[in-house]
Parts: structure tokens; sequence; C-alpha cells
């Protein structure tokens, strides 16, 4: 083995990257070295090209930087698709729950997980049969559909796009960023129990914007807030109530006039309100 | 001369030698080391990922080309990379001019 090809197999143990972009530098570092030792010997040729770990370790950074933009894009896509598709899933249950424009928010979580590993997470795609208390709190999504006759200003509304604000319930930037309107449909997350089995999954029903004058005096920074509130619903059988501490909105306001709950391994479903499944 | 004098201005150096014609890295940087008198070496742990920062920036192509049996990447200039080593020729001027009015006078 020449001094070359030790030099290779210690700049192609150092590198991280893999794939073609590693067998490109390293092809490309043997015909330098190849042409370097056609004018002198192969120890000075491997001397001049420095030391390979320095060569990998710049390398390296140039190709992270890289696929660190294409990372952050594809997250972005990807937590975008998902809601869209959660809202579209809840649309699709109903034929009157129909929505001419969908708009989307994402919530980065606190724990600054991977954004789709998020969504994917909090948005159905889980077990319902896992405990929920072994689970994060729920503060990555929160999706909602427009009334058709408020095609245009929700288009006009600019919340496509995921914003990096946590917790969610202390802020209420989907509402903040909602033109006004008396009425809409809003999607969030939210947990109900029947008393010992928590159930976690995606809510919607019909909200109203506060007044001012039912705004908190507290914290005049939650006015006009989103309010959605949570009905308990009869799911398998079972009564369960909403869990107040655990709604992605605040759980006051109006009755809602429909209502979805989507788990895992099932349809949505879209209840209409009725007094029997009220408190 | 020092690799440090070299940092931040490699990819304007690389541009300025392709302008010519083009070239695989071996040859840009004895190119580069002809045309300063032997001053400038450019240090092999940056020229690649200099050269794969150009491409990425669309200042340059690459394709592999064989001649006498090897397989080499050879680098091209780009029409963005040709405004932008007349750009980098034009800053280093008023650069150079500026460091001279501070350091020319003590020599």
């Amino acid at each position: 083995m020449t001094a070359v090809d030790r030099y290779l197999q210690e700049l192609g143990n150092a590198l991280c990257s893999r794939g073609r972009i590693r067998r490109r530098l390293l092809a490309e570092c043997q015909a330098h070295l190849a042409d370097a030792a056609a004018t002198s010997s192969d120890e000075e040729a491997v001397s001049r090209f420095g030391s390979a770990a320095d060569l990998a370790r710049s390398f390296d950074t140039e190709i992270a930087a890289r696929r660190a933009v294409r990372a952050t894009v594809a997250s972005i896509v990807g937590v975008v698709a998902v809601g869209a598709s959660t809202v579209s899933l809840l649309n699709g249950a109903d034929r009157l729950a129909t929505a001419e424009a969908v708009w989307v928010v994402v919530f980065f979580p606190r724990r600054r997980r991977p954004l789709s590993q998020c969504c994917l997470r909090h948005c159905g795609l889980r077990p319902c049969d896992t405990d929920p208390q072994h689970l994060p709190t729920p503060r990555c999504c929160v999706a909602g559909t427009s009334r058709p006759w408020h095609f245009r200003r929700r288009l006009c509304s600019p919340p496509a796009l995921p914003f990096p604000v946590t917790p969610l319930p202390g802020r209420c930037l989907l509402a903040q960023r909602r033109p006004p309107s008396p009425r809409s449909s809003s999607v969030g997350l939210a947990r109900w129990h029947d008393g010992s089995n928590p159930i976690q999954g995606v809510a919607a029903g019909q909200s109203r914007r506060c007044k001012k004058s039912q705004a908190s005096k507290r914290r005049p920074a939650r006015r006009n807030c989103c309010q959605l509130r949570l009905a308990p619903r009869c799911v398998g059988g079972n009564r369960l109530r909403p869990d107040p501490t655990h709604h992605a909105l605040p759980h006051s306001g109006p009755e809602p006039e429909r209502f979805a709950l989507v788990c895992a391994g099932s349809p949505s479903r879209i209840f209409p309100a009725s007094r029997s499944t009220r408190s | 001369m020092k690799a440090e004098f070299l940092r931040g201005h490699l990819e304007g150096l690389l541009l300025a030698v392709l302008t010519d014609e083009p070239g695989h890295g071996y040859l840009l940087s004895q190119r580069l080391a002809a045309r300063s008198g032997g001053e400038l070496a450019v240090p092999e742990d940056s020229l690649y990922p200099a050269l794969q920062r150009l491409e990425r920036q669309g200042l340059v192509t690459s394709s592999w080309t064989s001649a006498d049996g090897r397989r080499r990447r050879v680098y091209r200039l780009a029409a963005a990379g040709r405004r932008q080593a007349s750009a980098s020729a034009r800053d280093w001027k008023r650069f150079s001019v500026a460091v001279d009015q501070v350091l020319g006078g003590l020599a």
C-alpha cells in the first residue's frame, strides 16, 4: 500500500459524508495526489496535501451547511402537508363541513423536536391506546378551515407558514392573525377523559371571537382571542369529558355547532352538537 | 505567504484562475502558484471545499473528464462566476489601495 492509498483510506475514515458526495471527493483527491506524485514522490505529495482530518472536517462542514438548508425546507413542506391533510381529513368526513380555503398554522414545540416528527405524532398518526400521560403535551399544531363565504378573506391571511411560537394557549396567535368574523371553524388539539382513560386528538368546532368586554383585564394581550369550547363526547360507547387543562384553545365561549375528533386507525368523525352530549 | 492571508480571498482567486480556461483541482492550484510567482500555495484542505462552495453558488460548473487514463473533475466558470470574478477584482483593488495607504508608508 502506497502513501497515497494510506492517505485516501485515512481520509475516507475521517469523512462523515456518505454516498455520491463522498465518492466524488475521494476521486478528486486521488486524481490530485496522482498528479502531484507524478512530479515528486508519494510522501511529498501527501505531505503537501495536508492533514486528512482537516480536509474531512472542512468538507463535512460545507456539506452540513448545505444539507441544513435542505432539511429546513423539507421540514416546512412536510409540516404544511401534514396540516393540510389533517384539515382535508376533517372536511372529508362530513359533506356539510365544506371548506373552500385551507390555512394551516404550525407551532414549533417547546422541546424543539423535528417538526415532521412532532406533527406526525400529534396529528392523529398515533395509536389511540397509547397512554397520553407518557406523551409530550401537544403544542405544535393548530389548523383551521374557512367558511366558503370568507374565501377571499382567508386567502389573504398569512398563516400558511410555521411560526416559532410556544406555548400555544397563551399566545393565541392563531386568533390574532385571523380576519374578524363572527363565527368560523377551528381545529385544535385537545384531550378528553372518562375519569381514568384520557384520549388525545385533534378537535374541531365552531368558535367566536371574544368581545373586548369579555377579554381578561389582567391579560389585555388576550383580547380578541379565538375561543373554542369542547363539549363532552361519546366515543366508542364511552362518555368522555374534555380536560380543561389540555385544550389547545381556551375552554370558554359558545357551544360548537359541529365537532370532530381524529384518532389514529379510525376515520375522522364529526359530531353534530346536541343537548344529549353537552355538559 | 501565510495561509491566513488567503482566507476570504480564495474564492475570488479560484474564479480568477478559471477565467482563462477550465481546469481540475490540481491544475488550478498549480496555476495559482504560477501566477503568483510561487507565493500563493493553496492549502488543499481549503481548495476542494471552496470549489464545492462555488459550484453550489452557481459560479462554476463541473463535470468528469477522462484524459491519460485518469478521471478528473474539471471546473468551468459560469456566467455568474465571470461577473463575480470582475466584482472581486474591483473590490480587491479598492481594498489593496486602502491597505497600502495605511501600511505602505511603513515599508
